[in-house]
């Protein structure tokens, strides 16, 4: 029987948070006894677990990347962290105001141009390293562009006293979302700056009136935003992406995820990971007519790790 | 021979293929039927990519980008796998996915108790051992911005900043350090040295002085902790058990905000007991060198001792410098064995004029 209905999929994650605590407690351990060096292997078989445990109509995702490729990548990420610190401290122990100026400046700049450097060598290792039935996604995205992009929304943000900030994110997101192919199919960002700067602010004030209560929903709204302006293209097929989070879910898993992180001093962690995993995907759809077993293979290798390191330092999360 | 179902990926499309995979001798023959026609793909042992285990399901992936991949949901598959070719590299489980069970809790709880010794017992002398090695250059760098940081906040009381530097010279603090006391305005009865030579008293402390040799005994118990480092080797005890914290946390950002704030927290530094005794033993060693009345310390002592009970502004003091009994009584048997000392006129004028510009206020 024909329906008129829009054909729903549905993401499903399937970990659990005992195999996700042994994991992240083998990590722990090791990267203590190595004194740190072991964190991209790690992060690495973090990223293996979470992906592998994602099912999409009966199939898993897949993390390829290495901690070996992104060992490489950390290493260079340390040491331009060390020169940047290494001014920056230098220049407040001098004592002399204008070089302690000076080192907060070139502090700022390298920040500045670090960040869409991150973002795009971690686009590009990230996607490339992801994979759903051997078909890989992929960031087409050029470094230049984002940089200019990035360092235009910076300023103008600056000089707006803030107010471009909800177009400067939505560039962002239009960027580098739109860059992003999984196979041959397609994505694109279709939020609008001015939707999100009124959601920023209505978030704001009814945040403050309600003494903070709010946040939740605020939060909600936030994560759905981005999600249901997520759009993807087949063959020509618009196919949404919806997020049916509610308020109450969202206050629900943060609180409960609060405590099981404070009252086990952090070592829970991974329970409250895969609760939030859990809980985010189960409330997206995808609606529309994407046909999961005509995807092809559109995309080349790539193991470049630097920008994923990078990030990590500046703590930029992606995806 | 084993065979199995499973579903073959050809790395080209997305489209699942069902397939029977058999284990031969020295490989994998994965067949399918694509358009009515057999096909048969022969994966070589040494290309396959280490195993992929999660519940039943087994993920095996092949070759060189795109990779083939087949997933199998038969829970014999391992064991069928890894007694047809022992020892194969892509059969190697990783240490953490061996990980199970009583390993999980007996693996937590060593690295509870290695973290807790390391954060107990190998930090705080490490970096004491580094802030030795600070050259006093550096230290004296770092204790003028730390100054900087924290005189903006208080108001400068110049008059008995002169005065008191001007007693503290006639004082040999035998000391390399360039010796510079500070006078703050402020109601709270507290004084602490930073590193490299600045002392900076609170005048409400000041004013409570009723002897030369009181203030000697404080300024030369403040050049004690200087000497000692204690304040940088404090700096960095917390600094060091920052860091240690907040890599274990990944929170790598927090840690700038510290090294460019820190100065707010210096006055919160509070020194441990023996390191309060080791600044009172270079107190009495320089009264001592000075030819100083000894009964000063113990004076000192009896003031804060004394009013602490009755007033709250003394508790600060005694925070950032813990009194005890034992340090009462050290300076009482140090002075009672003091050979003769003499009063010296210089500083008593100078302190006579300290004690009127005090009380003036
Ligand atoms: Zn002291």
């Amino acid at each position: 029987m024909e329906t008129q209905e829009t054909p729903v999929k549905q993401l499903a994650f399937l970990g659990n948070g005992s195999k996700l605590f042994s994991i992240y407690i083998v990590n722990l351990l090791l990267t203590a006894v190595t004194l740190g060096f072991y964190y991209p292997w790690a992060k690495a078989s973090v990223l293996k677990y979470l992906y592998q445990e994602t099912e999409l109509e009966g199939s898993r995702f897949m993390f390829h990347g290495t901690g070996k490729e992104m060992f490489k990548g950390f290493i260079k990420a340390v040491a331009v962290f060390g020169v940047l610190y290494g001014i920056l401290v230098a220049a407040q122990l001098s004592g002399d105001s204008s070089l302690i100026l000076a080192g907060a400046l070139v502090y700022l700049a390298g920040l500045l141009i670090l960040i869409p450097l991150a973002v795009h060598g971690s686009m590009k290792y990230r996607m490339s390293r992801t994979s759903w039935r051997g078909i890989h996604f992929g960031y087409r995205g050029k470094l230049s562009d984002l940089m200019m992009l990035f360092i235009k929304g910076f300023v103008f943000t600056i000089f707006t006293f803030g107010i471009y900030g909800p177009w400067f994110t939505v560039s962002l997101r239009k960027y580098l979302i739109g860059n992003t192919r999984f196979g041959n199919v397609e994505f694109e960002y279709t939020g609008e700056g001015s939707d999100l700067l009124v959601l920023y602010i209505s978030g704001y004030f009814l945040t403050i009136i309600t003494l903070g209560i709010y946040s939740f929903w605020f939060a909600k709204d936030l994560i759905n935003y981005f999600i249901d302006n997520i759009q993807l293209k087949q063959n020509g097929r618009e196919i949404r992406l919806q997020s049916y989070l509610t308020g109450g879910t969202y206050f629900r898993l943060a609180i409960v995820n609060m405590f099981i992180i404070i009252f086990s001093l952090g070592l829970a962690a991974p329970w409250a990971t895969v609760r939030a995993m859990r809980i985010l995907l189960s409330n997206v759809f995808i609606e529309g007519e994407l046909d999961l077993n005509d995807l092809e293979q559109t995309e080349r290798p790539y193991t470049d790790a630097t920008g994923e390191d990078v990030a990590d330092m500046l703590d930029i999360g992606i995806m | 021979m084993d065979r199995f179902n499973v579903l073959y990926f050809d790395g080209q499309t997305s489209l699942p293929k069902e397939a029977v995979v058999s284990l031969e001798l020295r490989h994998l023959t994965i067949v399918y039927l694509q358009d009515d026609e057999e096909k048969r793909v022969v994966w070589e042992l040494d290309q396959i990519q280490p195993i992929e285990i999660s519940g039943n399901l087994h993920i095996l992936r092949y070759g060189d980008f795109p990779l083939q991949q087949i997933d199998c949901k038969d829970h014999h598959f391992y064991k069928a796998l890894a007694d047809r070719y022992p020892g194969a590299a892509f059969l190697k489980i990783s240490f953490a996915d061996r990980v199970k069970g009583w390993n999980v809790v007996a693996i937590t709880l060593g690295f509870i108790a290695i973290m807790a010794s390391v954060y107990f017992l190998v930090l705080p002398p490490v970096a004491e051992l580094l802030a030795g090695q600070i050259p006093q250059t550096m230290e004296v760098q770092l204790g003028n911005s730390l100054y900087e940081g924290f005189v903006s906040e208080y108001e400068k009381n110049e008059k008995l900043t002169k005065l008191t530097n001007s007693f503290s010279r006639e004082i040999d603090f035998n000391t390399s350090y360039p010796i510079d006391v500070t006078v703050v305005k402020s109601p709270q009865v507290n004084a602490f040295a930073l590193p490299g030579g600045k002392v900076v008293i609170y005048d409400g402390l000041l004013k409570k002085m009723r002897s030369a040799e009181e203030l000697a005994a404080l300024l030369s118990h403040e050049v004690g902790h200087i000497e000692h480092r204690h304040s940088l080797k404090s700096i960095s005890r917390s600094l060091s058990g920052y860091i240690f914290v907040s890599l274990i946390l990944n929170d790598i950002n927090g840690l700038s905000a510290v090294l460019v704030d820190n100065a707010n927290t210096l006055n919160n530094l509070s020194y441990s007991r023996s390191l309060e005794a080791d600044a009172d033993a270079r107190a009495v060693e320089t009264l001592d060198r000075n030819n100083l009345d000894q009964k000063g310390l113990v004076g000192l002592f009896e003031i804060l001792n004394k009013e602490a009970g009755e007033d709250t502004d003394y508790l600060k003091f005694l925070s950032t410098h813990p009194l005890t009994k034992e340090r009462m009584q050290k300076a009482r048997e140090a002075a009672a064995k003091q050979g003769p000392f003499k009063k010296n006129p210089r500083m008593e004028e100078l302190f006579r004029e300290i004690s009127e510009n005090g009380k003036a206020k």
